[in-house]
């Protein structure tokens, strides 16, 4: 047996609800009541009813105060609201409209006209959810799919990385690649798609199909990123574009080389010594044709570390922290990380970051490195 | 005015008509002293809400007479106007007694 659908009907007045609680029930709604605007309100948030039934002249709050508070709660927001009234004048019809009600029952009303106008809104608003519940089980697909994309430690055990990675809506705009590129070379890539929509999960398997292209033994860091340029832009849309970091490290030379495009400094922790940014300069990627991308080249050894990251790591628009200037706790919460496995850092990082509550205002790619 | 009236036009039983009248009758009593107390304290609002309350719920149950009073008193009491009230409380008042007597004899 189906779950009965559940309606409030909120009136002042104890014949009316007495009423329409008894027309309701016997046609198998479950029925709430509340006899003012304070009520009718913490009842729909507690019981989240399909459908209220809400009266306009009442004391205190009237009817249309109290769906103005309903669709400013998100808790509330989505419940269809039909006012019943005595009032037929159009000026009052309208305003109720404005504020969001879906239908008037004007009083006095028939019983079968109740039910007439309860049944059609509780169809319309199963359309809708329906709808609702459709689209995001889509946006789950995609969700799943960039994240299977986004390689884990444990399939490249050789490429000795970590990574936390939160994106800000189910698609989300930032993205890394771990790029075998011979025995000893690994590439390492982090990039943040300008927006983080439902388009930017294309861009990132594009990206990707790049990379794999690109990065080879055959071409210098340099060039692979150039390349790369090259054809995002012809490819992305109008002003669209990806700021990015590329780290390409042969472990049997010790030799890093760093490429960067427009994206927030790396930290480098060399092992048993206090971490800092390697500042290099570098336009953006997949805007101009013309591009330059600056390059450190560093000489490395076992143990040291590197931290690639979004600016959604350091930055907070709410807070009006840029990144240049949210980078500078960013060496502080190092303290201490650099005999932690490697495996716990992002973690801790975040944890201290955050104060312990990740809340990101926009996406979040953390990765670390270790030599 | 018959509460019996109330179970064939809104569909349901015996019992629960005399439940849903007895509700009426006891709302229309309360209303209609709050009219009364509304005139003596000329407060126009207060009498059009009282009987705003009654038109709906008399309307509802089918008592259209009582309904069409209220909705009428309603109107004036919102204009200001307090001439002829009395007038409309006291039919108010009768179509309310009848109402008891036919609770009362069931």
């Amino acid at each position: 047996m189906a779950d009965a659908y559940s309606i409030l009907v909120v009136d002042d007045n104890q014949v009316n609800l007495k009423l329409i609680e008894k027309v309701l029930t016997k046609e198998g709604y479950v029925v709430l009541l509340a006899n003012n605007g304070p009520e009718a309100r913490h009842t729909a948030a507690q019981e989240h009813p399909d459908l209220i039934l809400l009266d306009i002249e009442m004391p205190g709050e009237d009817g249309f105060e109290v769906i103005q508070k309903l669709k400013n709660d998100m808790a509330t927001v989505s419940i269809p609201v039909i006012f019943l009234t005595g009032v037929s004048k159009v000026d009052v019809k309208l305003k109720g409209f404005e504020l969001g009600a879906v239908d008037y029952i004007v009083k006095p009303f028939h019983a079968q006209e109740v039910l007439a106008r309860v049944r059609i809104h509780l169809k319309l608003s199963i359309a809708t959810n329906s709808l609702v519940q459709d689209q995001a089980r889509k946006l789950r697909q995609v969700t799943e799919a960039q994240n299977a994309l986004l390689p884990r430690p444990d399939d490249f055990p050789d490429a000795r990385f970590s990574a936390f990675y939160l994106p800000l809506e189910e698609a989300g705009g930032d993205f890394y690649d771990i790029l075998n590129i011979s025995n000893q070379i690994t590439g390492y890539f982090l990039a943040d798609y300008a927006g983080h929509d439902i388009e930017t999960s294309y861009a990132t398997a594009s990206v990707k199909a790049l990379l794999a292209q690109n990065c080879t033994p055959v071409y210098s860091p340099r060039e692979s990123m150039k390349m790369i340029n090259d054809v995002l832009v012809e490819i992305l849309p109008w002003e669209k574009y990806l700021t990015a970091c590329y780290m390409h490290l042969n472990r049997g030379t010790r030799v890093m080389n760093l490429v960067h495009a427009g994206h927030p400094p790396v930290v480098y922790m060399p092992k048993g010594k206090k971490p800092f940014f390697i500042n290099v300069q570098g336009d953006i990627l997949g805007m101009f044709a013309d591009a330059t991308f600056g390059i450190k080249t560093i000489t490395v050894n076992d143990g040291d570390r590197f931290f690639i990251y979004s600016d959604g790591l350091v930055e907070s628009t709410e807070k009006k922290i840029s990144w240049p200037a949210g980078m500078n706790g960013l060496l502080n919460i190092l303290d201490g990380l650099d005999d932690v496995d490697l495996a716990d850092v992002p973690g801790i990082m975040i944890s201290r970051l955050f104060n312990g509550e990740p809340v990101p205002e926009d996406d979040i790619v953390l990765l670390c490195i270790e030599v | 005015m018959d509460f019996r009236n109330i179970a064939s036009f809104l569909n349901v039983d015996k019992n629960e008509a005399e439940t849903l009248g007895r509700l009426l009758a006891d709302t229309v009593a309360s209303d209609l002293e709050k009219i009364r107390r509304g005139i003596r304290d000329s407060d126009p609002e207060s009498i059009s809400f009282a009987a705003h309350s009654i038109k709906g719920a008399s309307g509802n149950l089918g008592f259209e007479k009582l309904s069409q009073l209220a909705g009428e008193l309603e109107t004036l009491a919102r204009d200001g106007k307090f001439d002829g009230l009395e007038t409309f409380i006291l039919k108010m008042q009768g179509l309310w007694e009848t109402l008891e007597s036919s609770l009362s004899g069931t």
